[in-house]
């Protein structure tokens, strides 16, 4: 178990290595010269060297890399010049508006994955079920980008009956005072009904958004191992004990069929506390997903290596943490057989 | 059954404690070849404490008969017919709530796959307390110790310890030990058990058959066994019905069956087993060809393509035989066969 | 040669193969309405994109006079900001889209193929590497990646589809990896080891075959991936440069219209682009419920 465990581990490092070399090379390779950009085009060529110097653009690459590598670890994440400040900043300031976006994006995504699904699977009748594939099929279709505008003209301009895209809190609404930088937790914290209730306002249309796609796949998988695990001998063997279907359903196959799902689930969740990059420029959401793509634009490179960096170590502890919580409640796996 | 011959055989009935009475019982499965009647017009009857033996190879339709008895067919199948009545009361009409008291207190069942028969994430006290407290209300202290009880009757080494393991580190034979204590845990009056040691290697299938006599024995439930496997039937059972594309083609006690068989097919079974005090020299013998396929019916007696007795003959292609009685009415034996009489002379 | 006598019998193989699989997956698609709905509606963007631009008007003549212009008859799909023909432009969109889709998905296949293919039957230290190179790409986030690579070759669509390609290698070669790995270990394959046949003759004549249908229902999967993705470059303005009418950089167009009344600017792209992918995404499913339903697709 241990040796399955750091040969995992190994791996993980290997692939946050690997991700984070890509990212290194890539800014180097792109052609201009990110000093010059940001002294502008009338600096003298003084001042650009000097501004090399200052970002130890001169020094040879492997100093650079190492750097960079070690800089993680010390919490010395670079300087975005772009803005003026250090990364380290930026990326606290604007992480946990991406974080509570995706959050409510997979709570959403999953609850009515499980709802959906097992409305799918129980009575087995076929509308429902070809409805639900049918909508699975085209949420996994829909470029989410698109769907948010569609959404914000019917809902918002339309209808009115949610807020247009303003960020994560209306123009007279304070922010509550922080505790998890979560704004719908820290209202309930601080009792704050009003506030709670305009973020959750304001979240809702995004978390849609950049749900859908994560529940169409989720409610497939589910289905399809709800079908598989309910044509299982044990299931025949529950009925005759004189369980009825729902129990049956619910107490054994719907456990059973979580297993192979929650893999899927922890990937999903993994990309989507990262990914939210084109949902936050529709909804003008003051998160890392905007923020990077900027920063990709204008060539500023700390920025765009730590994110990756960040992201390569969430993606591979995620999949780490999947790994252990399947051997935790999987009993085959966690109890080998005492023979 | 025919009407005449139904009523000789109730008015007898009558007289006797049956457990279970199935009556012109009906299943069809409805797939994309077409209809397939799984169960066609099966009668039969189980006497309290009797063992009744079901035979057949496999797709002749005892499995089917099995669900169908405590309506656990499940779209594409369905029940179209017959009657079944479990303590005298009709069983066939009743809801699946009704249904669900029933199941795993009246009449319990024992299936065939021990492998895959139990909930893999669950333990297995749980899978036993779960039938125990379904049927009687007691708090889970009280049903772990009969939990326990249970699995010591099973003889289950370390049982107190053993309830808490999962079913991946029970062996094949411990888990049908398990599968037996979950169909013992309330007392029902029968067990339906489909192929319960099929699965099994030889020697755990004695040591499983040997528990199952001793505890059946000692609380008087009756057992409906289905099986293919001839050597059990003469063991364990006092009656027999040789199912035949889902029909029962003969029914008799297990002395008349085992020393003169009435249906051709019952005979062909016979001859099929080795026996080790007669061997003979050159290939075993077997049945030629397959069972019918349950989609497409012939016309006359579906086992006319193979039988020895009525192959060609145009009695035995075109008409559907009926049930005939032979024997003296003490120990009666009736098949479906057109020659059936004259055979048993 | 006998190398050139075994690629033909493989290439016979394949052939076989899919004639067989073809005349089943017509009879199934007698059957199967939402199936015929999903190829009509595709069949349908083709014709568009290959037609369209033939017959219709040309996608890049403006005309700031008749900017802004409601869906009519003479512009289907109205006009933009500055007068060109959506519809034109739609028509000009698909094609692109639905090329840089099968090209990203060809090359990936072939690509993160072989790599999963060498990788499964050498094993080693090659494997490893490979196989690492992969894990590295899968770490990092995708859409990042294809717009650093983007960026780093210069915004368009060469850049983007190149981007794009590279982060769907890993999904190919890791499927084909593990499949390789199956199929080496069947018994049939340990009976034609035994009987003396060499690795390359035992690849190609045995291997190779079954993994093409792998392939096919992957990258059929990965299809609607690839189009999604190109059209976000094109959103955040990495992919097609204007006047590149690509389905994304149009929605970007339609961006500020959208909440001022001329929808019509950015809705029809993104409907374009939900019936190609959502079609694919059927078909792809429909073909892995025919060829191979066991299987472990990357739907991403």
């Amino acid at each position: 178990m241990t040796r399955i465990v750091l040969d995992k581990l190994f791996g993980a490092g290997v692939a946050i290595f690997g991700a984070s070399l890509l990212a290194f090379l890539f800014m180097r390779v792109v052609p201009g010269n990110p000093a010059r950009l940001i002294v502008g085009p009338l600096a003298t060529p003084q001042a650009i060297t000097a501004q090399e110097h200052a970002m130890g653009l001169n020094k040879p690459l492997w100093v650079q890399y190492w750097r960079y590598i070690s800089g993680i670890f010390s919490g010395n994440w670079g300087f975005a010049y772009s803005t003026g400040q250090t990364v380290k900043h930026e990326i606290v300031a604007r992480l946990p508006a991406s974080a509570e976006l995706g959050f409510y994006a997979f709570v959403f995504a999953f609850l009515f994955a499980i709802l959906f699904a097992l409305v799918a699977t129980y009575r087995r009748r076929r509308l429902v079920d070809a409805a639900i594939r049918g909508l699975s099929f085209i949420g996994l279709g829909t470029p989410p980008f698109w769907l948010g505008l569609l959404l914000l003209l019917l809902l918002s301009q339309i209808w009115g009956i949610l807020p247009g895209p303003e960020g994560r809190l209306g123009p007279n609404t304070p922010p509550p005072p922080t505790v998890t930088h979560f704004y719908t937790f820290d209202a309930l914290i601080a009792g704050q009904w009003g506030t709670f209730w305009n973020a959750i306002q304001h979240l809702v249309l995004p978390a849609i958004t950049l749900g859908l796609a994560p529940f169409a796949y989720l409610v497939r998988l589910l289905r399809a191992n709800l079908l598989d695990i309910s044509r299982e001998n044990f299931i025949v063997v529950v009925r005759s004990k004189g369980v009825g279907r729902w129990s049956a359903f619910v107490r054994h196959a719907l456990p059973n069929a979580f297993l192979p799902t929650l893999t899927a689930a922890g990937l999903l969740l993994a990309q989507l506390l990262t990914g939210t990059v084109l949902v936050e420029e529709v909804f003008n959401w003051p998160g890392i997903g905007q923020f990077v793509v900027e920063s990709i634009l204008r060539q500023d490179y700390a920025v765009v290596q730590t994110f990756v960096l960040l992201s390569a170590i969430a993606y591979v502890v995620v999949n780490l943490l999947v790994d252990v919580l399947y051997g935790v409640i999987d009993p085959r796996v966690r109890l080998p057989v005492a023979r | 059954m025919s009407g005449a011959t139904a009523r000789v055989v109730s008015a007898r009935e009558s007289a006797r404690d049956l457990v279970l009475e199935v009556e012109e019982l009906e299943t069809d499965f409805y797939t994309q070849e077409g209809v397939v009647h799984a169960v066609r017009r099966v009668s039969l009857e189980v006497e309290r404490g009797q063992r009744v033996g079901i035979v057949g190879e496999s797709g002749s339709g005892k499995s089917a008969l099995a669900l169908s008895i405590v309506g656990l067919i499940e779209p594409p199948g369905r029940i179209v017919g017959g009657t079944v009545r479990l303590n005298g009361r009709d069983i066939s009409r009743y809801s699946d709530r009704q249904l669900q008291r029933i199941r795993g207190r009246e009449v319990s069942l024992i299936f065939q796959d021990p492998m895959t028969a139990l909930d893999p994430v669950k333990t297995i006290g749980d899978q036993i307390v779960e039938v125990i407290r379904q049927h009687r209300p007691m708090r889970r202290a009280a049903a772990r110790r009969e939990a326990v009880r249970l699995l010591q009757d099973v003889e289950v080494p370390y049982a107190e310890r053993r309830l808490d393991n999962y079913p991946h580190q029970y062996s094949g034979g411990m888990r049908q030990r398990v599968m037996i204590a979950i169909a013992l845990a309330n007392t029902p009056d029968l067990i339906i058990a489909d192929e319960p040691t099929t699965a099994l290697d030889v020697t755990t299938q004695a040591q499983v058959l040997d528990l199952l006599e001793r505890l059946v024995t000692e609380r008087s439930t009756a057992v409906l066994l289905i099986t293919h496997n001839l050597g059990i039937v003469a063991e364990f059972c006092n009656r027999v019905f040789v199912m035949y594309a889902g029909r029962v083609v003969e029914r008799a006690s297990v002395e008349r069956l085992f020393a003169v068989q009435a249906h051709p097919y019952s005979e062909a079974l016979l001859r099929c087993v080795p026996r080790p005090d007669q061997l003979e020299r050159g290939p075993l013998p077997t049945i030629p060809g397959a069972p019918p396929n349950l989609a497409h019916l012939p016309p006359g007696c579906p086992f006319e393509p193979r039988c020895p007795v009525g192959h060609g003959v145009e009695l035995c292609v075109t008409t559907v035989p009926p049930p005939v009685l032979v024997a003296n009415s003490g120990d009666p034996v009736l098949a479906e066969c057109h020659f059936a009489g004259e055979r048993y002379r | 040669m006998a190398t050139a006598g075994l690629a033909r019998h493989a290439g016979e193989e394949i052939y076989a193969r899919v004639r067989r699989d073809t005349a089943r997956t017509l009879s199934h698609l007698a059957h199967d309405w939402s199936l015929s709905l999903a190829v009509a509606l595709l069949g349908l963007l083709v014709l568009l994109a290959v037609f369209g631009p033939l017959i219709w008007k040309t996608a890049t003549t403006v005309n700031i006079g008749n900017s802004l212009a409601a869906p009519s008859l003479a512009h289907p799909m109205g006009t933009d900001s500055v007068g060109r023909d959506v519809f034109a432009r739609f028509n000009e969109g698909a094609r692109i889209s639905l090329s840089v889709g099968a090209i990203v998905v060809i090359v990936g296949a072939l690509v993160g193929g072989t790599v999963g293919i060498v990788s499964g039957a050498t094993g080693g230290w090659l494997d490893t590497v490979l196989m690492r190179i992969m894990d590295a790409i899968l770490a990092f986030p995708p859409l990042i990646l294809a717009m650093a690579v983007s960026v780093g070759l210069g915004a368009g669509l060469t850049s983007a589809t190149l981007g794009i390609t590279l982060t769907s290698l890993p999904y190919y070669a890791r499927l084909l990896r593990s499949e390789v790995l199956r199929i080496r270990s069947l018994p049939f394959i340990e009976a034609a080891h035994a009987l003396g046949a060499r690795r390359l003759r035992i690849l190609l004549r045995h291997i190779v075959p079954h993994v093409a249908s792998t392939l096919l229902i992957q990258a059929a999967a990965l299809f609607g991936y690839a189009i999604l993705t190109l059209a976000a470059l094109g959103f955040v303005g990495l992919g097609a440069q204007d006047p590149t009418p690509e389905w994304g950089t149009m929605i970007t167009d339609g961006l500020q219209y959208f909440l001022t009344g001329q929808w019509w600017i950015g809705v029809f792209p993104g409907l374009g682009l939900l019936v190609v992918v959502t079609a694919t995404n059927i078909l792809a499913d429909r073909a892995r419920d025919i060829l191979d339903p066991r299987g472990q697709y990357a739907y991403v």
